[in-house]
């Protein structure tokens, strides 16, 4: 009912309902009186300020500032990478290639051991921190410490993956590291420590990046748990399910979704994180943590091939893409609609 | 199918009791409605014989078998829940099929039962859907139809058809009727909404702050409420209630108002000189005890003010105002009182009610 015709309406059904009970149904009942004869102003005075529109341009002198600064942070390195990797590049001197940046990739071994290796550690660190992440947070939910316990659990976290790299460099040292100490004493290790052997080194790195990220799946584990509808889980006991039938007919399809963001961040994180990784073995020994990244730095920043380096660099940052849109996709897939 | 028995049964969470000591017998096959508003533990109860809640003391049996120890799945009972609690990634076959497929049926047998029960309730075209693509109503089928697919000890639902809109909720209730008819397996229903369960029940359970209030056929829990609780709970519009005297004339005891003085029957007197001495007492008329003409048709009638009148369609409902309070009438169409008039009411005298004051126990 528009403005105007309200009061006439409302008149109308007053004239009506005053002749007769049995026309009483046309009255406009739920209008009271005082909004009804409330008149109406002719002139608008409303405060102008308010829902009046703002031209496009206004909002897009706002975000000026933000395109200026993303521009000159993210943007520009961005194409000056991919220009990087088109030449040769030397202090002072900048000539193009011909693409023999990409066309010696495939021969370089390293590069392609890069690859393997960068797999192997990205899939033993998400294998250990998602079973261990979910387990954690299955114990943690509910109970009655589960604040103090999850703030505690997330204290590595907090910790630059630098520093955590120091410590763990300390305890796995082969004179004095108190870890190495305690797997020596249980018959685990050698006399040389975790970091200085070929076959143990990659494990000792996938350790502290397990200790150091676990903790974050289990904070989205635990958002993903307190999400899981309690009708439903109880529906599946009446029905008949016991509590692991329950957990996995019930709970599990209702964490895919927040594990699957929980590995795309963590492999995203592998793929770029090697900070920890250049403290404790910086690739070594020989080449056997020499996972892509690490590799990228060091042709990069060692041998200061920049051009070599942004190439691989790109590469890796076409596979993240293409790796990340296919989990986004299973991501979409997997989420379940609301009841 | 199976006999439920609730001996003593207390359900405390910390110190707070939300089931105080309640003793009820609900007979093979039949369907007991426990109806009360939110927070009288009628839910409570209802999980704790699902197994859903701890019995904190007393004891629930099935056939005189205590069940407090055993696991939901072990109960066999199937349960409807307010919110339907489908399982969303599951497809309305899976959906049905889920108790069955739990317990370890055949395929051919899950899929002659999940149909013959989508049959019943018709919902066989949608056996291939979602949840999510179905309506309130379909998927409340769906939850019954879950809930019917295997032959239970007894079917606990919970409020199952409040979501839905009135229309649909009137349709439901005669199906659900029909079906625990037809089906002959015993029933408890939870409801706050007491047209849901003098329409459906056998029996009903009126609980009120986690006590029982009263356990009787739809008909005695109306007719004869046993406190001014339940009187005021059942029954739409709610019971009137006014505050009267009690004098003696002539040997026969009167309500006494400011606005009328109604003699009681000789049975009723008797039953209020059992019962007290009290002075000043609670009568309870429902709306329809009441008749209404704008004609003084006797000494003995209630005089009031019209506040309002309400056509609701078939019959009327009208507020009259007494002295002290208001109440409410139900009357026929044809009623032409205008508001403002003074108007007369006359009391069905074997259909009022008298409460105590002090306790709201019923005395007739």
């Amino acid at each position: 009912m528009t403005d105007a015709t309200t009061p006439k309406t409302s008149g109308a059904a007053r004239k009506i309902s005053g002749s007769g009970r049995n026309l009483d149904l046309f009255r406009v009942r739920h209008i009271p009186d005082s909004v009804e004869s409330r008149p109406v102003p002719l002139s608008v005075t409303e405060p102008s300020s308010l829902n009046k529109p703002v031209s496009k341009s206004f909002y897009f002198w706002l975000m000026v500032p933000a395109i200026l600064v993303l521009a000159f942070i993210s943007i520009y390195p961005f194409f000056w990478m991919i220009y990087m990797s088109l030449h040769d590049v030397d202090i002072g001197h900048i000539e193009w290639n011909n693409f023999a940046n990409f066309i010696k990739l495939p021969s370089d071994t390293r590069f392609l051991m890069g690859w393997l290796l960068l797999a192997q550690y990205s899939a033993m660190c998400l294998t250990l921190q998602i079973v261990i992440g979910v387990f954690l947070a299955l114990a943690l939910n509910g109970t009655r410490l589960e604040k103090v316990l999850v703030t505690t659990l997330l204290m590595p976290m907090m910790m630059a993956p630098l520093v955590a790299g120091m410590v763990w460099y300390f305890l796995y040292n082969g004179t004095f590291g108190w870890y190495h100490w305690l797997l020596q004493s249980l018959g685990i290790l050698g006399p040389k420590s975790i970091l200085a052997s070929s076959n143990t080194a990659m494990i000792g790195l996938v350790l502290v990046d397990v200790w150091q990220w676990t903790p974050l799946i289990t904070l989205i584990t635990l958002a993903g748990l307190k999400r899981v509808p309690q009708d439903q889980l109880e529906a599946n006991m009446v029905d008949g399910a016991s509590p692991f039938r329950n957990f996995v007919s019930v709970t599990m399809p209702n964490l895919y979704p927040v594990l699957l963001i929980a590995i795309m961040l963590r492999f995203m994180d592998n793929f770029r994180f090697i900070d920890s990784i250049l403290v404790l073995t910086g690739g070594g020994p020989g080449n056997a943590t020499k996972i892509l990244p690490v590799y990228l730095f060091e042709v990069s920043f060692k041998f200061f091939k920049l051009g070599r380096g942004a190439a691989i660099a790109l590469i890796l940052l076409i596979v993240t893409i293409i790796l990340g849109k296919l989990l986004v996709r299973v991501f979409d897939r997997q989420q379940p609609s609301k009841v | 199918m199976a006999k439920v028995s609730f001996r003593n049964v207390w359900k405390k969470y910390g110190d707070i009791p939300a089931v105080k000591d309640l003793n009820i017998e609900c007979q093979d096959g039949s369907f007991l409605s426990v109806l009360g508003p939110s927070g009288c533990g009628k839910s409570s109860t209802m999980r704790m014989v699902a197994g859903l809640e701890h019995i904190t003391s007393g004891q629930i049996l099935f056939d005189e078998r205590p069940i407090n120890d055993l696991a939901p799945k072990d109960r066999d009972v199937a349960m409807v829940f307010e919110n339907y609690a489908l399982y969303p990634h599951k497809s309305v076959y899976e959906n049905m099929a889920n108790p069955l497929k739990l317990r370890g049926q055949d395929a051919a047998v899950i899929k002659e039962r999940v149909t013959a029960a989508a049959k019943l309730l018709e919902i066989n075209h949608l056996l291939e859907r979602r949840p999510q693509e179905l309506s309130g109503g379909q998927k409340q089928r769906v939850a019954i139809g879950r809930a019917i697919v295997r032959e239970p000890n007894l079917f606990l639902f919970d409020e199952p058809i409040a979501h839905l809109d009135a229309k649909l909720r009137a349709h439901m209730r005669g199906e659900i009727k029909h079906l625990q008819r037809t089906l002959g397996t015993t029933m408890i229903y939870v409801t706050h909404d007491q047209l849901e369960a003098m329409s459906m029940a056998d029996m009903i359970a009126v609980m009120h702050d986690g006590e029982l209030q009263q356990l009787g056929t739809p008909r005695q829990v109306y007719n004869h409420p046993v406190n001014a609780w339940v009187a005021g709970f059942v029954g739409e519009p709610a019971m009137n209630f006014v505050d009267v005297g009690v004098e003696d004339r002539a040997g026969r005891t009167h309500f006494t108002h400011q606005n009328f003085s109604v003699a009681v029957t000789e049975e009723q007197q008797r039953q209020i000189s059992n019962g007290s001495r009290e002075s000043v007492l609670r009568m309870g008329v429902r709306p329809d005890a009441l008749s209404i003409s704008m004609t003084k048709p006797s000494d003995s009638c209630i005089t009031g003010k019209i506040f309002v009148t309400e056509l609701l369609g078939g019959d009327m409902i009208v507020d009259v105002d007494l002295d002290d309070c208001r109440i409410r009438v139900k009357t026929s169409t044809e009623f032409s009182g205008e508001e403002g008039q003074t108007c007369y009411m006359t009391v069905n005298t074997n259909k009022w009610h008298a409460f105590s004051k002090e306790n709201g126990k019923a005395f007739f």
